[in-house]
């Protein structure tokens, strides 16, 4: 029956998606559903379009054909403060011009849910203190944002998305550029996010082995199309990776939680 | 845990730091109109009434002072505040009313107006400072426009080139007309160029007081938004901000007053520059602060330089624009190297 697939409702869905910057054309054709309490991984080579697709599905750019719902709804249909509530998104840069503190980067999270002309209030301080304790850094709160550290910079913006309270959190290479034990950390935070809170995320994700460790379900992109999608062993094979990547790889199995390891073979 | 507690200390930290960047604003318009090259008689000048034209005391106090110090306070004001967004929409604190253009296009079309020899008054505003508005303006217009891509944005590093670009452009249009103009044409350009704010008479400060308190008032509402646009254009918009429509708004808001100002004051340079960057050390980048800061210590700052100016070599006076030019020169430079050893440029 058709009837079923049509009243099961997706969280976020994209309907033949298409974007180009200039001429070059970045995604073509991406549909793809996202249900609720996901922890999804997009992957894919260098320039696959995985930046693209977070940036389109939470409405940062405009798609260039196709359509992005949130709740059957366009985004284009919600309001700029409405879409904050719905999805929050992470980006990969964090530099700042200014030397903005931790805890304004943090209390910017809640600019959806202020008037104009209006300063943070009490509550907004609780929710922004209680997200700085999730992703420990509360203790950095007066600290200027740009002289921390990468792993720390990561964890400030996550706790920002915390008290955006979003239904959706989207994070562009969250772990790039961090060293084993930030990434753990952060990856951490993000299990605990989904798993107690039911929080929806989609990662972009460089790291296929982190992928295969802490994603439900890995999409595959190859450029600007999507190659493949499922668990990460249905998606991490070798004959796949070897096709889309075009290096030799071995594939290892690590007992302990099934995680799987992609490594380049020969020269 | 650590111990942080902060909306109280925060908030009362802030409001001191305003609170005394007000008091120095109160300081300077309450001293000022007192000094000058002329010693005056605080009494006398008071006991006369407003139209008291036999007396000197009066004459100099409400005439040559007050309406003066009134345009300087403005003038700062305005120039300080658009820097302060300026640099903060364009997420780069060498961005100023002038490194955009305006005044380049307010000097031609200052100087057109001189050479075409229109010189006449409309609601107590000269022809001239219509002109440098129209100018200003036109330029900020023609920048934006040339910018902005098909998403409604304005990419940083080729809006300030075009800025550069339009600068240069109109500086050589202002030189054609200079050379071709004759000497009292020449003379009146000259002066126009170096910028100054002797102006002896309320009607102009009237009538351009509406525009600046209207043009900060709009900046102010969007200032939050205009806060998470300067830490980065697509977490703004992530956050729920509607970045044309605050971009918009913002270089409008901003463009109108420094025109405003520009049109009377001519170029006076660099206090866009300066005054937020030593408000932004005081109080930080959040422009909720950071604007009214930048209005009130902009506002002092530039009728202290003008005070300067009046009474250095009197009776002789020093054209305010020259005195900002002289602190903001190596001010920049400085500036430079700072970016330089932080490795933003």
């Amino acid at each position: 029956m058709t009837l079923e697939t049509q009243t099961t409702t997706a969280l976020i869905e994209t309907r033949s998606l298409t974007f180009a910057y200039a001429q070059e054309p970045v995604l073509s054709d991406i549909s793809i559903r996202f249900q609720p309490g996901e922890f999804i991984g997009i992957i894919g080579p260098n320039g696959s379009g995985k930046s693209t697709l977070l940036k389109l599905i939470g409405g940062i750019l405009p798609a260039l054909s196709g359509t992005v719902f949130f709740k059957d709804r366009e985004l284009s249909r919600y309001k700029k403060k409405e879409l904050a509530v719905a999805i929050a998104w992470i980006p990969q840069d964090k530099q700042m011009a200014f030397p903005f503190k931790v805890i304004d980067i943090v209390l910017m999270g809640r600019h959806p849910y202020l008037s104009p002309l209006s300063f943070e209030g009490e509550d907004d301080y609780r929710i922004a203190q209680e997200a700085m304790q999730q992703t420990q850094v509360a203790e950095f709160a007066e600290r200027s944002f740009n002289e921390i550290s990468g792993g720390e910079k990561q964890r400030v913006m996550i706790a920002s998305a915390i008290s955006q309270k979003s239904e959706v959190m989207l994070l562009d290479e969250p772990t790039s550029a961090l060293d084993i034990k930030y990434q753990m950390e952060v990856l951490n935070i993000l299990k605990r996010l989904n798993e107690q809170e039911g929080k929806s995320l989609i990662l972009a994700m460089h790291d296929l082995h982190l992928a295969s460790k802490f994603c439900k379900r890995l999409v595959l992109l190859k450029e600007g199309r999507v190659f493949c999608e499922g668990t990460p062993a249905e998606v991490l094979k070798r004959e796949i990776l070897e096709d889309v990547y075009e290096v030799k790889v071995k594939i290892f199995n690590d007992d302990e939680d099934g995680s799987l390891l992609v490594v380049p073979r020969g020269s | 845990m650590s111990d942080w507690n902060p909306p109280v200390t925060n908030t009362r930290k802030f409001a001191t730091r305003i609170g005394l960047i007000f008091l120095l604003f109160l300081a300077t318009m309450g001293i000022t109109p007192l000094i000058g090259p002329t010693t005056i008689d605080l009494a006398k000048a008071l006991s006369g009434g407003f139209n008291a034209t036999d007396n000197v005391d009066a004459n100099i106090l409400f005439l040559a002072r007050i309406p003066r110090i009134l345009l300087g306070a403005l003038t700062g004001a305005a120039l300080s505040v658009t820097g302060a967004v300026f640099q903060a929409l364009l997420r780069n604190d060498l961005a100023a009313p002038f490194t955009l253009g305006v005044s380049s296009g307010a000097s031609f079309g200052a100087v057109i107006a001189i050479s075409l020899g229109l010189n006449f008054t409309i609601l107590g505003i000269s022809t001239l400072s219509f002109a440098a508005f129209a100018g200003a303006l036109g330029t900020m217009y023609l920048v934006f426009s040339l910018v902005r891509t098909r998403y409604g944005e304005f990419p940083t590093s080729v809006l300030l080139l075009a800025g550069v670009t339009a600068n240069f452009f109109f500086a050589s249009m202002v030189m054609f007309i200079h050379y071709m103009a004759d000497f009292s044409q020449s003379f009146q350009i000259v002066r126009w160029l170096m910028g100054g704010l002797d102006i002896t008479d309320y009607q102009t400060v009237w009538s351009i007081c509406p525009f600046v308190i209207l043009g900060i008032g709009g900046l102010i509402y969007v200032s939050r938004d205009m806060n998470l646009i300067s830490a980065g254009v697509q977490s703004a918009r992530s956050r729920g901000v509607d970045v044309v429509r605050t971009q918009k708004i913002g270089f409008i808001m901003a463009s109108l007053i420094t025109g405003t100002v520009v049109a009377i004051s001519g170029p006076i340079g660099f206090v866009g520059l300066i005054v937020p960057h030593i408000v932004r050390l005081l109080i930080g980048p959040d422009l909720r602060l950071l604007i009214p800061g930048s209005m009130f210590f902009g506002a002092s700052f530039l009728v202290l330089c003008d005070t300067v100016g009046r009474t250095l070599i009197a009776p002789a006076e020093i054209p305010v624009g020259v005195i900002t030019a002289m602190l903001g020169g190596p001010f920049f430079v400085w500036l430079l190297k700072r970016q330089q050893k932080k490795g933003i440029i």
